[in-house]
């Protein structure tokens, strides 16, 4: 049974909503950008996804609507018999056998248009097919309108019913219309429900609780019922009918004594005798409420009567109730007896309760026993089941029982040993006696007597004795692996011998010694050990040793016969002169090129205002220098003139570059080569622009700063934050559109 | 009531706000503004769909207030004025729009020039051979291009056998077969859905209507026993024709009107 | 011999039992086989007490007229003759058309002669009834802001006319007298003993005398159709299905029974009241029959001057005579292609003439209840466009119709 929450039920959309949502939902989920010049199977898996995905999303809603509302035969009986007043059974389940008809009929609808989608032959075909689809799936939904509407409504009216566990402890109120029942319900729990001094004031089933010896109790106010036949009910008296119908609870009839409410006594009586098959098997308490206007001993004697019948009808009313239900006075207004009634009907129905509820566990826990056990009977299988033989001498078809001859002989020593015991136990006693007959000085043939006896009991003990030691040694007890550890040292020094293991496997038992070969690419490694290896190793050693020595003595007299010292002088110089010839070559370098000067001239101002001279390499200074040297012959070469050129450039470098602190080069020109640092052609630096002279630039740094401050302050993005703009603009993103869709601009 | 229906009991027991209408009723005129302003910044698909439904709205608004609205005494005694003037009898029936039916005579030379049939669709757009077919390149090498394949909707009978598909000139896929249309009744006003028993005129070529192409326009052929319609003689009519009035290849269904 | 034979077959007498119309048995008679219809005239004459002896008669054998007793049966069997009393003199019945007038600038929607028979009053579209003679108009009168849609004459000097707007005009033979006022279209006009009763689409029908409302009488829904009948008796049949009997500005009775808007109503002598309604059926509420046969709203019902039978015309492009007595059916006379819109009677009760749809005016014997007398006696084509109103002169001279094409046409023999 699946458990429906019938509070939760997710709201059920109306049609034209529901329309929206599948439309949408296919709008948004499923690609839209489509072009007649694609592939036609693409244009068509385009369309056949959204006719397709309408149909998933339909389903799903739809199937979503017909699950989560209850079915009335999974419902307890009470629930479905409750909605089947309230919402009209028939109605009900036609408005859900509607959706999921329309489901399918949904499902068919895709089938069909995906099928003529297959052979659409243009993107405009393929189109109006699905307009036609989806046409179809919409008219369909279009049509399920009352029935959306209904189960909305029916579910806005389940979430609203009162709370009611079927289950619980309960007591239920009923009675005509206006006989106090509301009344009594907000004088014992804290329901608050309305009471008006009309009929028909409750119009559906309230539910309130309370406590009573520690336990919660619900307490069911019903709407009142008037005495017609069940077809004339209507559904607020049907309401009650069906919670008296399921519900087990203790029933608290109430009766209008003082006739307040415009009801007979008479009358309340006959509505009594016209439901009282509906308090069979359950706690019934007669209520005459209103005492305070009229009490139960003023009423007339034929009056009272009618109350008694109704309290003793209930003693003929069903099995379970075999005793007359009682009658209780009580008043709302005076709030006399309410306790009384309460109390008592608890009192009735929790005896029941746990009356029912032992017996249905002492029951319970029996025959829960009894299913888990199985007595069986031992039948004969066969006259003789039981015999000592060997195996394989019976005709096969039938089990045997096979004893081992060593648990048989084992068997028969333990009977033996146990007769023995016996015996000796009956010779211990027999002198036992003889020692108490001497004792006690009894007559001479009786002490004769019982000494022959214990005399020959004892010789029966000594050979039972002398027997069973014989058959109990016949079967001398193997030894255990422990038993051996103990043998072979103890632990720690015995090692299990698992050759044994192999015993009988082998062909010959003086195998399973030997050593066990180790394979090693399909090789014994045994026959590739050496025995002697050690031995030629260290012959090779020394046949080495010998060689080595024999070598050295002769390079030794060949060194003194080659080369006399002038002569290795000569080669000495020789050599030495063609690397000096080689560097040489390489210092002329007359096809190499040549350094521009504007090149130059850049890298000795990076020199110069960058770390000092001290930190450069003296050997890039000279092949520096050098260059520069021989850029400066080239200009010559070509007869440009040097006047404009810092004629004291290189001395000017050479200066920087050995002490930058010397006094003799003047202010203006440490000014001129400090600001010809950044390239004349180059803007100054952003932060010095626009200031006359420094004085300003420090005061307009000053006033910047101080307005920094408060901004600093609060913590705001100040102008110097980075920043990152929006990255559509802002005209992409907002606004209305005529025409067209925002991604076509 | 209920039992959960909190805030009617709270308001049976403690009664409202003073100015519980007062707020009301300016929630309400904060209404408009508020619609007002998501109608400004709605856009796309929802804006669509917000027009259409304010829209509608309005119309009914708008007929709803003309209705209220008093009339002028002369403008009431002007309706009317222009639809022609027919005796008192003929006032005020439904189904005779007077405006509509013309004099005898016209009628009477339009008959005389529609000739024997008039079909409700009297002139169909023709339907071209390479429109109708598709060409089915056949043979090892692919080379051969004799064989078409229908892309219309087409009706084939039921006891229909194929030619064995190697000679096959026509194929008629049967995933654009369909064997029922639905028929309108002009007179009853009613739809019916019926068999189709045979296309009588595919008025595109004579072609088209023996492999029982159904275009706009076609006639055909359709079952109409369970109408229940009846001869001057008595018998029941079974057969009727009824002239297609859709794209059926373009809306997955056969709509057609009964020639009465 | 074969002399003597004829002879004896000559002078062979046929017992016959004169019936009235309404079943009364006036003799049993043995009249001489050759007798005519004129020596059966003679014989009923004289049986009669009456004082006219120049009464004429007409004479049927099972429904078909018969001139003569020839052929008809045998000595052994008594002949029931019905006789039925002929208008004192015969009118002939058109055939042709003898002046066309036009003048109307809209459709013409009533005409009416005056009980004098020299003017025809005809109700226009262009919101003017005019006058006509035989020989062409004689008056205009302008003053309705709408289509007329009824005139209806109180004497030769006085009627009223009523429009779409809800307005009835009085006119006398110089200008208009009264004006009066509906809130909706007027959709009949009747002159009574107490003056004039006008039925008016908002459900009500106002009776006015000398320019004041004397009476305001209200249905539930649209009044189609009033006529006074005797003793003061107003009777009205309405859109909400029921026919009123109203005397002395009080509702007398109602009758209910149709299951449509009641369309038309005729009334002859004190109580045979015949009304039609669209559910297609006539309901003769003497005998409170229910006559069925129509296949559509019936559109009009008239009564035979002489009240022996009535007609009742439909959309079903049929009229149906029945009998005024019983309301029996009597037979269907069909021969127009659509609609038929009015019927009439001629004065003798001889012929009734049609108007249709069709555009036609038909003729048709109203006496002759043979099977073979169902065809039209005559069609009378002419018009351009349907035929919306027609009308027999009293007097029996010539037949009116007015159409849609705006002519008006005067039929004559």
């Amino acid at each position: 049974m699946p458990a429906y929450n019938l509070k939760q039920l997710s709201p059920v959309p109306t049609a034209p909503e529901l329309i929206d949502i599948v439309l949408l939902r296919t709008q948004r989920k499923t690609p839209t950008v489509i072009h007649p010049g694609y592939k036609i199977s693409r244009i068509r898996s385009f369309y056949m996804r959204k006719v397709k995905f309408t149909q998933q999303t339909i389903s799903e809603r739809l199937g979503a609507i017909v699950g989560d509302f209850p079915r009335l035969d999974d419902v307890h009986p009470f629930h479905a018999d409750l909605m089947s007043v309230l919402y009209d059974r028939d109605h009900y389940k036609l408005a859900l056998g509607q959706l999921s008809t329309c489901k399918k009929l949904c499902e068919s609808v895709c089938r069909d248009y995906v099928r003529l989608l297959k052979y659409g032959d243009s993107l405009y075909r393929c189109k109006s097919l699905k307009v036609a689809a989806l046409g179809r799936m919409m008219t369909l939904l279009k049509r399920q309108k009352a029935a959306l509407a209904y189960l909305e409504e029916v579910r806005k009216h389940i979430g609203r019913l009162p709370s009611l566990d079927p289950t619980a402890r309960t007591l239920l109120v009923c009675g005509f219309p206006n006989v106090g029942k509301s009344s009594f319900m907000n004088k014992v729990t804290r329901a608050e429900v309305e009471v008006q001094p009309y009929a028909f004031t409750t119009k559906s089933l309230y539910v309130g609780h309370m406590d009573h010896r520690y336990l919660r109790w619900q307490v069911i106010d019903t709407p009142g019922i008037l005495d017609h036949e069940l077809e004339r009910r209507n559904v607020i008296e049907m309401q009650a009918i069906t919670a008296l119908a399921h519900l087990p609870c203790a029933v608290l009839y109430f009766v209008d004594v003082s006739e307040q409410c415009g009801y007979t006594i008479e009358q309340q009586a006959g509505l009594y005798h016209s439901i009282r098959a509906l308090f069979s098997d359950k706690q019934l308490v007669v209520v005459a409420n209103k005492t305070d206007v009229r009490g139960l001993d003023e009423l007339a004697p034929e009056r009272r009567k009618l109350l008694d019948d109704m309290c003793a009808a209930h003693a003929s009313n069903g099995p379970d109730s075999d005793q007359r239900a009682p009658l209780i006075e009580m008043s709302n207004v005076t709030e006399t007896g309410i306790t009384d009634v309460k109390n008592l009907a608890c009192e009735l129905l929790l005896s029941v309760r746990v009356e029912k509820r032992r017996s249905a566990q002492g029951g319970g826990r029996v025959r829960d026993k009894l299913n888990r056990l199985v007595v069986t009977q031992p039948r004969a299988t066969h006259a003789k089941t039981l015999t000592s033989a060997v195996p394989g001498t019976q005709n096969g078809d039938e089990s045997r029982v096979c004893i081992p001859a060593s648990v048989l002989a084992a068997r028969r020593a333990a009977r033996l040993a146990a007769k023995a015991r016996r015996a000796e136990e009956a010779a211990d006693r027999d002198e036992a006696a003889l020692a108490a007959a001497v004792e006690t000085g009894a007559r001479l043939e009786a002490v004769d007597e019982v000494r022959e006896r214990a005399k020959a009991s004892r010789r029966a003990a000594h050979d039972l004795v002398a027997e069973a030691t014989r058959s109990g040694a016949t079967a001398p007890k193997p030894a255990t692996e422990r038993d051996l550890m103990w043998l072979g040292g103890g632990p720690g020094v015995y090692s299990a011998d698992t050759s044994r293991e192999y015993l009988g496997q082998l062909r010959c038992d003086d195998w399973a010694s030997d050593v066990v070969p180790e394979i090693m690419d399909g090789k014994n490694v045994l026959d590739f050990v050496d025995p002697d290896i050690v031995a030629r190793l260290a012959q090779l050693d020394r046949e080495e040793a010998e060689t080595d020595e024999a070598l050295a003595e002769a390079e030794a007299l060949e060194a003194e016969s080659a080369l006399s010292p002038a002569e290795a002088a000569l080669v000495k110089a020789v050599r030495d002169k063609k690397k000096l010839d080689r560097l040489k070559s390489q210092n002329k370098r007359t096809n190499a090129s040549v350094l521009p000067r504007n090149k130059l001239r850049g890298r000795q101002m990076d020199y110069e205002g960058g770390d000092g001279g001290d930190a450069m390499d003296t050997d890039e200074n000279e092949d520096d220098d050098d260059a520069a040297r021989r850029a400066r012959k080239a200009a010559v070469k070509r007869g440009r003139s040097l006047t404009r050129r810092r004629g004291d450039a290189s001395s000017d470098v050479h200066m920087s570059i050995d002490g930058a602190d010397e006094e003799h080069t003047t202010k203006k020109a440490r000014l001129r080569s400090v600001s010809r640092a950044r390239s004349g052609s180059r803007p100054p630096p952003r932060t010095d622009r626009g200031f006359k002279d420094d004085k300003q630039k420090a005061e307009a740094t000053k006033v910047g700063r101080k307005m920094q401050k408060k901004i600093n302050r609060l913590a705001r993005a100040g102008e110097a934050d980075r920043k990152t703009g929006p990255k559509l603009l802002r005209w992409r993103l907002e606004g209305k559109m005529s025409t067209g869709t925002r991604r076509s601009r | 009531m209920p039992q959960h229906e909190y805030i009617e009991q709270h308001r049976k027991r403690h009664g409202e706000r003073l100015d519980a209408p007062e707020r009301k009723r300016k929630k309400e005129a904060r209404e408009v503004h508020r619609r007002a302003t998501f109608a400004r910044k709605v856009h796309g698909l929802r804006a669509k769909l917000h027009n259409k439904k304010r829209f509608k709205e309005k119309a009914t608004m708008r007929k709803t207030i003309a209705m209220h609205e008093e009339k002028e005494a002369r403008a009431r005694n002007d309706d009317g004025a222009n639809d022609g003037a027919v005796p008192a009898y003929l006032l005020d029936r439904e189904g005779v729009n007077r405006a509509k039916i013309l004099s005898n005579s016209i009628k009477q030379k339009r008959a005389e020039k529609a000739g024997k049939w008039s079909v409700p669709i009297p002139k169909v757009k023709p339907v071209a051979d390479d429109e109708m077919f598709r060409v089915q390149t056949t043979g090892k090498r692919k080379k051969k291009s004799w064989k078409r394949v229908v892309t219309k909707v087409t009706f084939v009978d039921e006891n229909f056998t194929r030619k064995p598909p190697k000679y096959e000139r026509f194929i008629r896929p049967s995933g654009l077969r369909m064997k029922k249309a639905h028929v309108t009744h002009p007179e009853l006003k009613a739809t019916f859905h019926l068999d189709i028993i045979g296309v009588k005129k595919n008025p595109s070529s004579s072609m088209y209507t023996s492999l029982g192409v159904v275009t706009k326009g076609t006639i055909i052929e359709v079952n109409v026993s369970e109408l229940g319609l009846v001869t001057t003689s008595g018998r029941v009519v079974w057969g009727k024709y009824a002239q297609v009035t859709n794209n059926p290849e373009l809306d997955g269904c056969i709509n057609a009107v009964l020639l009465v | 011999m074969e002399d003597d034979v004829a002879k004896k077959r000559k002078k062979r007498s046929i017992r016959v039992e004169l019936v009235s119309v309404s079943g009364e048995t006036l003799g049993v008679v043995d009249v001489p086989e050759t007798a005519s219809s004129r020596d059966l005239e003679k014989v009923v004459n004289s049986l009669k007490d009456d004082d006219d002896d120049a009464q004429k008669y007409a004479f049927y054998f099972e429904h078909a007229r018969i001139e003569s007793l020839a052929s008809l049966g045998s000595e052994e069997e008594t002949l029931k003759i019905t006789y039925e009393a002929l208008g004192v003199f015969r009118v002939r019945r058109a055939t042709r058309c003898g002046a066309t007038m036009p003048g109307h600038t809209d459709a013409i929607l009533q005409v009416k002669y005056s009980p004098d028979a020299k003017v025809v009053a005809s109700a226009g579209g262009d919101g003017t009834v005019r006058l006509w003679d035989a020989t062409g108009p004689r008056r205009t009168c302008a003053g309705h802001r709408h289509h007329v849609l009824c005139v209806a004459w109180r004497d030769p000097e006085v009627f009223a006319s009523g429009d779409r707007g809800g307005e009835v005009r009085v006119w006398n033979t110089l200008e208009c007298l009264h004006v009066h006022k509906h809130s909706k279209w007027v959709t009949a006009l009747a002159w009574g003993p107490e003056g004039l009763a006008s039925s008016s689409k908002d459900g009500t029908i106002k009776i006015w005398r000398n320019g004041r409302m004397v009476a305001s009488l209200s249905h539930s829904d649209a009044v189609e159709a009033i006529v006074w009948g005797e003793e003061n008796k107003l009777y009205s049949g309405s859109r909400d299905r029921t026919v009123k009997v109203w005397a002395e500005g009080r509702l007398q009775s109602t009758l209910t029974g149709h299951a449509h808007r009641i369309n038309c109503l005729a009334i002859h002598g004190a109580d045979r009241l015949v009304s039609g309604s669209d559910d297609a059926t006539i309901f003769f509420w003497h005998t409170k029959a229910r006559l069925t046969g129509h296949q559509q709203a019936v559109i009009a019902v008239a009564f035979a001057p002489d009240g022996r039978k009535f007609a009742s015309a439909s959309f079903d492009k049929k009229i149906k005579l029945w009998n005024g007595v019983t309301g029996a059916f009597l037979t269907t006379l069909s021969g127009h292609v659509a609609a038929v819109y009015g019927v009439v009677w001629s004065p003798d009760s001889r012929f009734l003439a049609s108007a249709s749809k069709d555009s036609t005016v038909k003729v048709w014997a109203g006496d002759d209840m043979t099977k073979t007398a169902t065809k039209a006696l005559d069609t009378l084509a002419g018009h351009l466009d349907e035929v919306f109103a027609i009308d027999w002169a009293p007097a029996g001279a010539h037949i009116a119709s007015g159409s849609k094409d705006r002519t008006l046409k005067l039929w004559f023999p």
